[in-house]
Parts: structure tokens; C-alpha cells; sequence
């Protein structure tokens, strides 16, 4: 398991204690995958949804959403209205 | 030895639902206040949930339905994970290995090419980010701003099959791709807006051998600057494997004011997107009694317009530039209905309409001359009230003024003069102003005649029936 890459994808850094740790908790979880795989699924179709209802949708009405005061004050940083980020690399 | 090109498009259509696809929203957010409108769904905050627009798939399945597609009886949606801030949540919503529609083709409308429609889907906008900087580019900026306003607004995704062995036929179906969502009403297809978007694959080979490596391009924003990129990613792929050089396999952004292609390599590297089924929504079942509501309810498409123009007494390329904008042809058969002749119609529209609408950058639709006064315009011609020369001046004032060609008429006072002895006196004027002309039209040059019958015209100030002024010419000389 490359946790260096899945880290990577996240834009995390972990520290090499981290890493190590994460491994550990990556490989864990990777056994019981093992497990799962050990079960000879052949001839059965791959189970998406365990309902198997049609998803319910809305109407196309226009609904008021939040006020942009709360918006940007759950947002760390802000500049003119909008959210300040970091630049992504 | 010869270069092929092989091209595939893929193109984003931001629907014309009223709200967002899995959120109360409005779409309208173009030129509103940055994070104005937005809720706990499209800022994906925890606890919300996503619940689907009906009429988004319903629009996406119009055009599943348009593009010749399979339809799927069962679709889903997928997580597409990416970090980037553009997304709140981290992912996109979107589908993946079951889309609405796939398999489907379309006819151009000029090579008559049948491009193949790999698949259409379903998929949620992202929001806007800003990178201020001194000198506007992305690398030098110190941080990004975020609006969500356009997070969560529905798109459909049409990838092609890569079908296209020219930059032309590109632009060509994009255009075909453009007139069909107008005339489904599912989408306005302005790409200087983005409500359109367009990224490509490019690739070459030598005649007779084996696929190139693929090219990425993106950023696009105009048919233009589409068969220019292509034009220029092509050029610069033969002229690299020319001169013993490989392509290689990356994304370029297509720059408008440089006129080239810029790789961006480094930025983005191999892609892990990390697909999962999106456990927030259900499976969609579309079953017949959905798709018979929506076939019964499918608009006439371009295709069939052009043919019905055609039948009309129109041109085969006349018809295809009126309905290649759905505007256009909207007005032309609006216009029909106060004068009979399409094909007069059609060569206004097409001559002097379309002249003066790309002088003054409007669109048909905003302009002034509404098709009723067209009509009456034409039908003033076609009375003998006005020449066609002076209609051509009526229809000038009619662009800037919105008035009615009669008034204008009356006005200015350009009613043609039909009156013979009215145009005789003037004829016996011009003739006895250029006795010299008139002695080398008797002494055999005939060519001077068209010069008389213009100062007649001149001295009427146009006004004069140009056939009543031949006639008499002809037994006064
Ligand atoms: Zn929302």
C-alpha cells in the first residue's frame, strides 16, 4: 500500500512516524479486503445498492439557501467574499 | 509520406434548469456576488444530502435521446475524488461505468460524416477560482479565492468517439453539437460564457501505421480558438516527429492571446481519481413510461429544420447557416408568416440582417427590426412601393431606430416614383444636361446607357422605378 501517494492525493504530509503508522492501519484494513476476496463471487452480479429504489428527486423550484455572512464565517480565511485558499500546486 | 490526424471532443452543456442538480439553488449565477448562492449541499457540509433535479435528467435524456444514444435502463452516480478547492466536498458527483446514454451518433451537416457519441452523463459543475496576482498567471500567485455560486450546477458531459480526422470536422460537429442542445432547449451552448465547454484529444500518425500518442487540450472558449488549437496541436506534432522527436502523452492549455498550445506538465500527474459508487443517492431507473413522456415531448432537431427550410425554396447551405444558430432560424420562420417568400426572407436575413448585426455585435434575437416589420419591409419591395436599393437604406434605419419601414418610408420620403411623366421630365432633364453622352451612345457605345439610367436615378435621388426609367431611356434616345 503506497500511503505516500494516497497522502499525495489528499494534499496531507505526513511525517515519517506517520507513515509508518498509517501503513499499519492501511494494512489492517487491506486483510479484511483479503478476506472478502477469498469468497468466490463468479457468478454474482456486483451489488451497487442493497435498496433498489429509484433515488428520489426534486422538482426544479429555486430554494433560498444560506445567507453569505454565515457562509464565509465557517470559512478560515476570506477576502472580499470570497474564500481565501491556499494555492494549489 | 502522408500525416493522418485522429481528434475526439469532449464537451461539457451547463442545462438550463431553473435550480441546481442536487440542490435548491439557483443556476443564475452569472454576475452575481461571490458565495451569494449557495446552500449545505453544494458547500457539501456534513449532514446534507444531495437529492436529484428530475428535470436535469430529464434533460439529460433529451439529449441522450437526440444524440441516437442507448438509453440505460439503470444508472448511477459516482464520487470522483480530487483535491482541489474548486469542489467543497473533495469530489464530484458524477457517473462513471453506467451513463444515461452511450453508443449514439450524429450526421454532420455539411461532410455528412456520421461521428460516433460514445457516451453522454450526467455530472455536477464546480465553483470559480480566482488567482490574484500582479501579472494574472496561476504560478504566481500566493493563494486562490473561491466562489461557489456555479458549484453544483448541472452539466451534461457528450464524449465523442475519435472520429474526426480534421480541425475543421471538429468544429464542424461542435457546431451541429451546439445547434441540437438549443433546439432541445436544454442548454444555450455559449462558449465565450462557458455555459459550453470544450477540451480535445489530439493525436497523429504517419499514413498507414499505428495510433499516435494522445494530446490533451483545454481551454477553448470559442469555435474559433477550438480549429485553432487543432490546427496549431496537429502543425506541431508532425513537425516533431519530423525532425525525430516523440509526443508526448500530456494536457495543454490552449492560449488565445499567444496563439499556441502551453503544456502544463508537472501539474497534473498520473490521475487517481478513486471512482466509488456515491452512497448519498439511489440507482436511477428509467423505464418506458419515462422515456415515452419525454420522446413524446422531443422538439423538431436541426436535422430535420434544414430539410424542412430546404423544402421551403431555401438553399442547402442557406438553411444550414439559419439553423446552425436556432435563433436565427426561429426568426426567419417568424418573419415567413408576414411574407410568404422564404427564399427573399432568407437572403435578407442572410445579406444585410446579418451584416448589421455583426457590425453592431448583436445577436438576431436583441436586435431592433422585429420579423413582422421585415415581412412588411419586403412587402413594400414587392408592391412596387420602394426599390430594392432604397429598402436596402429603409432597413439601415429600421436597425438603428426600431421604427416601422412605412413610417420611414413616409418620412423620408422614399416612395417610389412610378409616375411616367414624372421620370420623363427628369429624363429630358438628364439627356439635354449630357448631350456628349448622348452623341457616343448614338455613335455605338452602349455601355453609356447604364450611365444615363444612373443619373437619372441620381437626380431622382433613387426614388425612380429603375424599369420605367429603362423603358423611357430606350424611346427617348
Ligand atoms: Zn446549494
Amino acid at each position: 500500500m503506497d500511503v505516500r501517494h494516497i497522502a499525495k492525493l489528499s494534499n496531507l504530509e505526513l511525517t515519517e512516524d506517520e507513515l509508518r503508522e498509517m501503513e499499519e492501519h492501511f494494512n489492517a484494513i487491506m486483510e479484511y479486503f483479503k478476506k472478502l476476496s477469498s469468497v468466490d463471487t463468479e457468478r454474482v452480479e456486483p451489488t451497487f445498492y442493497v435498496i433498489k429504489h429509484q433515488t428520489p428527486m426534486r422538482e426544479d423550484r429555486v430554494e433560498k439557501g444560506l445567507e453569505r455572512e454565515d457562509v464565509l464565517g465557517i470559512a478560515p480565511h476570506t477576502e472580499g467574499g470570497y474564500i481565501r485558499v491556499p494555492r494549489i500546486r | 509520406m502522408g500525416y493522418e490526424t485522429v481528434i475526439g471532443l469532449e464537451v461539457h452543456c451547463q442545462l438550463l434548469t431553473d435550480s441546481k442538480l442536487f440542490c435548491g439553488c439557483s443556476t443564475d449565477y452569472i454576475g452575481k456576488e461571490p458565495n451569494t448562492n449557495v446552500c449545505p449541499v453544494c458547500l457539501g457540509l456534513p449532514g446534507s444530502l444531495p437529492v436529484l433535479n428530475k428535470k436535469a435528467l430529464e434533460f439529460a435524456l433529451k439529449a441522450a435521446i437526440a444524440l441516437n444514444c442507448e438509453i440505460l435502463p439503470y444508472s448511477h452516480f459516482y464520487r470522483k475524488n480530487y483535491f482541489y478547492p474548486d469542489l467543497p466536498k473533495a469530489y464530484q458527483i458524477t457517473q462513471y461505468d453506467i451513463p444515461v446514454g452511450r453508443h449514439g451518433w450524429i450526421e454532420l451537416p455539411y461532410s455528412h460524416k456520421r461521428i460516433g457519441i460514445t457516451r453522454i452523463h450526467l455530472e455536477e459543475d464546480a465553483g470559480k477560482l480566482v488567482h490574484p496576482t500582479k501579472t494574472g498567471r496561476i504560478e504566481h500567485a500566493t493563494y486562490s479565492l473561491v466562489d461557489y455560486n456555479r458549484a453544483g450546477v448541472p452539466l451534461i458531459e457528450i464524449v465523442s468517439e475519435p472520429d474526426f480526422s480534421s480541425p475543421s470536422e471538429a468544429r464542424e460537429y461542435l457546431m451541429e453539437l451546439r445547434s441540437i442542445v438549443q433546439h432541445l432547449g436544454i442548454s444555450d451552448g455559449n462558449m465565450e460564457l462557458g455555459s459550453m465547454r470544450c477540451d480535445a484529444n489530439v493525436s497523429v500518425h504517419r499514413e498507414g501505421e499505428g495510433l499516435g500518442v494522445k494530446v490533451e487540450l483545454k481551454n477553448m472558449n470559442s469555435f474559433k480558438a477550438l480549429e485553432r488549437a487543432l490546427n496549431y496541436e496537429v502543425e506541431r506534432q508532425i513537425k516533431l516527429i519530423k525532425s525525430g522527436g516523440r509526443v508526448e502523452q500530456e494536457t495543454r492549455h490552449w492560449s488565445e492571446p499567444e496563439k499556441k498550445t502551453i503544456s502544463l506538465r508537472g501539474k497534473e500527474e498520473a490521475q487517481d481519481y478513486r471512482y466509488f459508487p456515491e452512497p448519498d443517492l439511489l440507482p436511477i431507473y428509467v423505464d418506458e413510461e419515462i422515456l415515452e413522456s419525454i420522446k413524446s415531448d422531443m422538439p423538431e432537431l436541426p436535422a430535420n429544420r434544414r430539410k424542412r427550410f430546404v423544402s421551403m425554396g431555401i438553399g442547402e447551405k442557406e438553411a444550414s447557416i439559419m439553423v446552425i444558430e436556432k435563433s436565427i432560424g426561429d426568426y426567419f420562420e417568424e418573419a415567413v408568416k408576414y411574407f410568404g417568400d422564404a427564399k427573399s426572407i432568407a437572403n435578407w436575413i442572410l445579406g444585410d440582417f446579418l451584416g448589421e448585426l455583426n457590425r453592431a455585435g448583436l445577436e438576431i434575437q436583441d436586435s431592433r427590426v422585429k420579423p413582422h416589420q421585415l415581412g412588411r419591409l419586403l412587402t413594400l419591395i414587392k408592391d412596387g412601393t420602394i426599390s430594392g436599393k432604397i429598402a436596402k437604406k429603409v432597413f439601415s434605419i429600421m436597425f438603428d431606430t426600431g421604427d416601422d419601414p412605412d413610417e420611414i418610408v413616409k418620412r423620408e420620403g422614399l416612395v417610389q416614383i412610378v409616375d411616367r411623366s414624372e421620370i420623363e421630365k427628369v429624363v429630358e432633364e438628364v439627356l439635354s444636361a449630357n448631350p456628349d453622352a448622348v452623341e457616343s451612345y448614338r455613335k455605338g457605345k452602349a455601355n453609356i446607357f447604364n450611365f444615363l439610367v444612373g443619373q437619372v436615378m441620381k437626380a431622382t435621388k433613387g426614388k425612380a422605378n429603375p424599369n420605367v426609367v429603362r423603358d423611357i431611356l430606350q424611346k427617348k434616345i
